[in-house]
C-alpha cells in the first residue's frame, strides 16, 4: 500500500520539491526543503513558520485566512473563543498524541513530522478534523470533550493521510478528471466512513484510504471499535470504487487495487509492513496523461 | 497564550539509508518524468481547493 509507506511519501515529496524549485533535495534536507517549497505563494497562501508543527487557534493566522477566504466556513463560523488553560490542555494532548503515534509506528510519526506544518486547534461545536489540497501542511482539529489521547492521535494521522494523498495527487495525479467533475452523481461511490452515503469519487476514495491507518492504530492499541465499524463498509466502498476504476489514472489504479486487496484480507501485519517496508517504495512513474 | 511550537523527534523504522536511497533515486528520474511531474503539479494548482472534513456534523 503505497499510500501508507514512508519511503513513498519521501520520494513523492522529493519530486514535488524538484517540480517547484528545480532542485533535488537529499533525505537529510527533505524536511526543510519541503517547507520551503510549499511556502511559495502559488502552492500555499501563507508561508511555513518554524521547523516543527506550529500550533494556532481560532484567532491565529490560518483561522483568519480561512474565514477571509471562505474555507471551512462551517468550522470557523462556530468556533468560540478559547482561553489559556484550554489551549494548554489542547497542546498537552497533541504532544501526548504525537508520542503515542511514535509508539504505535515511528514511520507514521515521521510522516506526520514531514507533512504537518501547521495545526489549528479550536472548538467548533462539532468534533473532527479537516485539511485541504491547496493548504499543504495545514490541519484543523476540533477535539471532542470526551477525546482521549488515541482519538487525538488518530485525528492527526487521519488528516496527515489526506495531506499525503494530496502530495501524491499533485505529483502523479490520481483521477482523470478535475475534482469538480468527480461530484457528478454517476461518479459517486459509497463512503466507508459516512456509511451508506454516496460521495464524490475523490472524497469516497480518501475516506476509504484513511480507514486503513485508523483501524491499524486501534488494532495496535487493542481497540476494535473501528475495525468492527469499517470492515464491511470498507469492502462495500471498495466494490463501488472499483466500478469507477476507469476514472483513476494509472497511479490511482495502483492505489485503488492495493486498497481493495487490503479490504479483502484486513491484515494488520501487512499494514505494518506497508508503512515501513520497501515493497511499496521506489515508485517509478512510467507515463503521464 | 498565542501560538506555540512542538519540537520534532527524529526516529524511523525504515532505515535512514533506505530513505536516503529513495530520495536520491528521484534525481535519476528521466527528464520526461520530471517534466510530467511539473505539469501535474501545475494542473493540480488549477484544480479546486479540495477540502476534506472528517467527523464534522455542522
Amino acid at each position: 500500500m503505497h499510500f501508507m509507506n514512508i519511503g513513498h511519501a519521501y520520494e513523492n515529496t522529493a519530486r514535488l520539491i524538484h517540480a517547484v524549485s528545480d532542485e533535488y533535495p537529499d533525505a537529510d534536507g527533505l524536511h526543510a526543503a519541503y517547507r520551503a517549497a510549499i511556502s511559495t505563494p502559488h502552492l500555499r497562501p501563507l508561508p511555513v513558520e518554524g521547523k516543527g508543527i506550529s500550533v494556532s487557534y481560532e484567532d491565529g493566522r490560518w483561522a483568519k485566512h480561512c474565514i477571509g477566504s471562505g474555507i471551512f466556513t462551517n468550522i470557523f463560523k462556530g468556533a468560540g473563543p478559547s482561553d489559556g488553560p484550554t489551549r494548554q490542555e489542547w497542546d498537552n494532548r497533541v504532544a501526548e498524541a504525537l508520542d503515542l503515534i511514535q509508539e504505535i509506528s515511528p514511520d507514521l510519526r515521521l510522516m506526520v513530522d514531514l507533512l504537518v506544518t501547521d495545526l489549528v486547534v479550536l472548538n467548533s461545536g462539532a468534533d473532527g478534523g479537516g485539511s485541504a489540497s491547496h493548504m499543504p501542511g495545514v490541519v484543523v482539529i476540533s477535539p471532542g470533550a470526551e477525546w482521549d489521547v488515541l482519538d487525538y492521535a488518530m485525528c492527526l494521522v487521519h488528516e496527515d493521510m489526506h495531506l499525503n494523498l494530496f502530495v501524491a495527487d499533485k505529483v502523479y495525479g490520481t483521477f482523470t478528471l478535475p475534482s469538480n467533475a468527480l461530484e457528478a452523481e454517476e461518479l459517486r461511490a459509497l463512503s466507508a466512513v459516512k456509511i451508506g452515503q454516496r460521495r464524490p469519487l475523490d472524497k469516497a476514495f480518501h475516506a476509504a484510504i484513511v480507514t486503513v491507518p485508523l483501524m491499524f492504530m486501534q488494532d495496535r492499541r487493542g481497540v476494535t471499535t473501528l475495525v468492527d465499524l469499517y470492515t464491511e463498509s470498507l469492502r462495500d466502498a471498495c466494490e463501488d470504487l472499483k466500478k469507477q476504476r476507469r476514472m483513476f489514472t494509472q497511479y490511482g489504479q495502483m492505489l485503488l487495487d492495493e486498497l481493495c486487496d487490503f479490504a479483502e484480507h484486513i491484515d494488520f501485519a501487512h499494514a505494518a509492513r506497508a508503512i515501513s517496508g520497501m515493497d511499496y517504495a521506489g515508485y517509478r512513474p512510467s507515463a503521464y496523461a | 497564550m498565542s501560538s506555540s511550537q512542538i519540537n520534532l523527534v527524529k526516529t524511523e523504522a525504515m532505515p535512514c539509508t533506505a530513505l536516503a536511497s529513495l530520495v536520491a533515486a528521484v534525481a535519476e528520474d528521466p527528464k520526461a518524468v520530471a517534466a510530467g511531474v511539473k505539469a501535474s503539479v501545475r494542473r493540480s494548482q488549477e484544480d479546486d481547493n479540495n477540502c476534506m472534513m472528517g467527523g464534522w456534523t455542522s
